[in-house]
């Protein structure tokens, strides 16, 4: 197997981001390092591990932007240590894609000269942006999903064939070796499984959701409710009675047999996050229907 | 015994105060004639014929019924939103469930004050929720809320009892962040006044030339500005000086909209390629120079105008609109045009079906005491159901 280094973009810094990708490359990263921040960081890496393959989920990049980076570093990588870049379009919403006309998987496709490994970025966002690379939050390109953490909430038909795209980009690649081209499939595989068995414990949980709603176990809901109104409508700011909140709510679902706290993290902020992406993902759900009013 | 005193009528004074009146009238129909022709201007189907649009609108009314008691009164107050895309696709609309509150004890002068400001401060709620929902949280294209009445409400606040103050300051804080949400996502917030007698409108280009000069830049400024237009500038000129003296805007605003010079502009309009006939825009926020607002994404920086869709039928009665200045002007306007055009009434559709279900009727409002009433323990029932006295049989 060849050598990966995964360079991990991620624009926020809560810990339970990048948690799930990691999860999803340790098992076949042989050395797997987060190389943080700029773009000579990710140089930096290459001249030190001298990947084949550079992958960098494009997203969180403007369109604009995202041809720039790539053109350049692009150029500079191959010349650097012969390595090629891909851009992996997974966390891409629908929305999104027809808004810019071109779609993250054809920057796939198009990318050519590759041979395999793989390369992530990890990045402080306000690092990012003082070196001129212009970073877009969900709110901002109106995207439902732009970090890992909501690619599992978009839902599996989405995530199917977005991975199915860059299966095919890898595949159709003449210039991989068959060696290097199963290691990439299989790192894909296991990361796209992750994400799929996420979805089945989002799934539960809104379950557990409705049927709390049915048998009138109301004080889940209710301590939603508050969350929902108090902290993400009206914005107040994150206090002890939060915590307390959230901390009735996690024990609440872990004696119903559903452990959150993957998703949850050790900053309870995430939870609002997470909250968002549950009444995003069921919003045709009646809970959201009864937190929502 | 005293005798009544007789003021003498001095006769000279009080033929000059006739003759000022006359030739303050005689002016001021001028000045109307002037401010229509100058001010008014009429859009044509043309301008937006290929225009499509992709956005949301949402449109958010209040409704409320009061219900008098011996000690309390109960108030219910109902808000609807009603969420639509330009293609007239009705997406989803949702109740806020009915809140009732108790009337605090007030001055009966405040009643109808706070009952509006808690109303008001429920559809800013409702504003906020769909605001967060659909944009923060499902990330859909919504570009407009619409609102009922003029954003920068109240106008004119005297100086009220504590009570009353907490209820408004409630109001603001809630406002307050509706409108700096707004600006964080590109959302503009337009409030329809149907019963415009608004004197903002020309208060502000009073204030305008009177230097207090305004942070954003309108259509008004701009054409004072231009140099061609010297007579404009001296017709707005003495209209202020005449407007000042008498401190009657608001009854020159209401001149304006009754005047006939200005309907027959609106006539003359009204023909098949015009499709939408509106004022100059200015900044509203501006002509409230009684009033500070304590909104702080509103303080000065709203924009104002009066409008009329030819497609309303019957009456010819401008509309107040208003809108925060997050986005540019021009687009905002070409979008109203379109959403005021395209619509079976000439009103936004989204908004006049939210006045259509929000109404509170007379039974449905029974109905729903007759719930709560059941829900109260009978002791404190007839306290707070007491009707107020009254004589019976023939007294």
């Amino acid at each position: 197997m060849a050598s990966l280094i995964a360079i991990l973009i991620d624009y926020s810094e809560g810990p339970w981001n990048n948690s799930l990708l990691h999860e999803g490359l340790k098992y076949h990263v042989k050395e797997l390092e987060l190389i943080p921040l700029s773009v000579e960081k990710i140089k930096e890496g290459v001249m030190k591990y001298k990947p084949d393959i550079v992958i960098i989920p494009s997203v969180t990049f403007s369109l604009d932007k995202t041809r720039e980076i790539m053109n350049t570093l692009r150029k500079e990588l191959m010349t650097l240590a012969k390595s090629s870049l891909i851009l992996v379009g997974i966390p891409v919403d629908f929305k999104y894609v027809s808004r810019i006309d071109m779609p993250p998987q054809k920057v796939i496709l198009k990318s050519g000269n590759i041979r395999l490994t793989i390369f992530c970025v990890n990045f402080n966002r306000k690092v990012f942006e003082e070196k001129g690379y212009m970073v877009k939050s969900l709110s901002e390109v109106n995207i439902a999903a732009s970090s890992n953490v909501n690619v599992f909430l978009t839902g599996n038909k989405q995530l199917a064939s977005n991975v199915k795209e860059v299966f095919f980009s890898i595949l159709l690649n003449s210039y991989m070796s068959l060696k290097h081209k199963i290691s990439a499939l299989i790192v894909l595989l296991k990361f796209a499984k992750t994400l799929l068995s996420s979805t089945q414990i989002i799934k539960k949980v809104n379950d557990i959701l409705n049927e709390a709603l049915q048998k009138g176990r109301v004080d889940i809901l209710n301590d939603l409710k508050v969350i929902y109104h108090e902290y993400i409508v009206l914005g107040k700011e994150i206090d002890e009675l939060y915590a307390t909140r959230v901390n009735r709510i996690i024990d609440k679902f872990k004696s119903l047999g559903v452990n959150l706290t993957p998703f949850i993290g050790s900053h309870h902020e995430n939870f609002i996050e997470f909250l968002k992406s549950l009444l995003r993902t069921f919003s045709h759900s009646k809970w959201v229907l009864y937190v929502r009013t | 015994m005293a005798l009544p005193i007789r003021i003498k009528c001095d006769d000279v004074s009080f033929r000059s105060k006739i003759e000022n009146i006359k030739s303050l009238r005689e002016n001021m129909q001028l000045l109307i004639r002037e401010f229509s022709k100058v001010f008014v201007i009429a859009h044509e189907i043309n301008e937006i014929r290929d225009y499509k649009p992709d956005f949301m609108v949402v449109g958010i009314d209040g409704g409320l019924w009061r219900k008098k008691g011996s000690y309390f009164g109960i108030v219910l107050i109902s808000t609807y939103t009603c969420v639509y895309t330009p293609s007239g696709t009705r997406l989803t609309e949702a109740y806020r469930p009915l809140t009732v509150i108790p009337e605090i004890i007030i001055p009966s002068n405040y009643i109808s004050l706070v009952n509006s400001i808690k109303m008001k401060t429920e559809e800013r709620k409702a504003a906020l929720e769909a605001l967060t929902y659909y944009k923060e949280i499902l990330g859909m294209n919504l570009k407009y809320i619409l609102l009922d009445g003029t954003l920068t409400f109240p106008e004119v606040l005297p100086h009220v009892p504590e009570d009353v103050e907490k209820i408004y300051r409630e109001f603001v804080n809630i406002s307050e962040k509706l409108f700096s949400k707004a600006k964080k996502l590109g959302v503009a917030v337009v409030g329809i006044s149907k019963d415009p007698l608004s004197p903002k409108y020309v208060r502000s280009i009073i204030n305008y030339l009177k230097g207090e000069k305004s942070l954003i830049r309108t259509e008004v400024q701009d054409l004072i500005k231009s140099k061609s237009l010297a007579n404009i500038l001296h017709i707005v000129n003495s209209m202020t000086s005449l407007l000042h003296k008498t401190r009657s805007e608001m009854f020159f605003t209401e001149r304006l909209l009754i005047s006939n010079a200005f309907k027959e502009r609106l006539k003359n309009c009204r023909n098949k390629e015009h499709v939408f006939i509106r004022t100059l825009f200015t900044d509203a926020t501006l002509g409230l120079r009684d009033l500070k607002i304590e909104v702080e994404e509103l303080n000065r920086r709203t924009y104002g105008l009066y409008c009329y869709s030819v497609r309303s039928p019957g009456t010819i009665k401008p509309l107040f609109v208003e809108f925060t200045n997050s986005l540019n002007p021009y687009e905002v306007l070409k979008d109203l045009i379109y959403m005021f055009t395209y619509s079976l009434t000439g009103y936004p559709t989204p908004l006049l079906l939210a006045h259509r279900l929000v109404k509170l009727s007379y039974k449905r409002s029974k109905k729903l005491l007759s719930y709560i009433k059941n829900m109260i323990p009978s002791d404190l029932r007839s306290v707070i159901f007491e009707e107020r006295f009254r004589a019976r049989g023939g007294f």
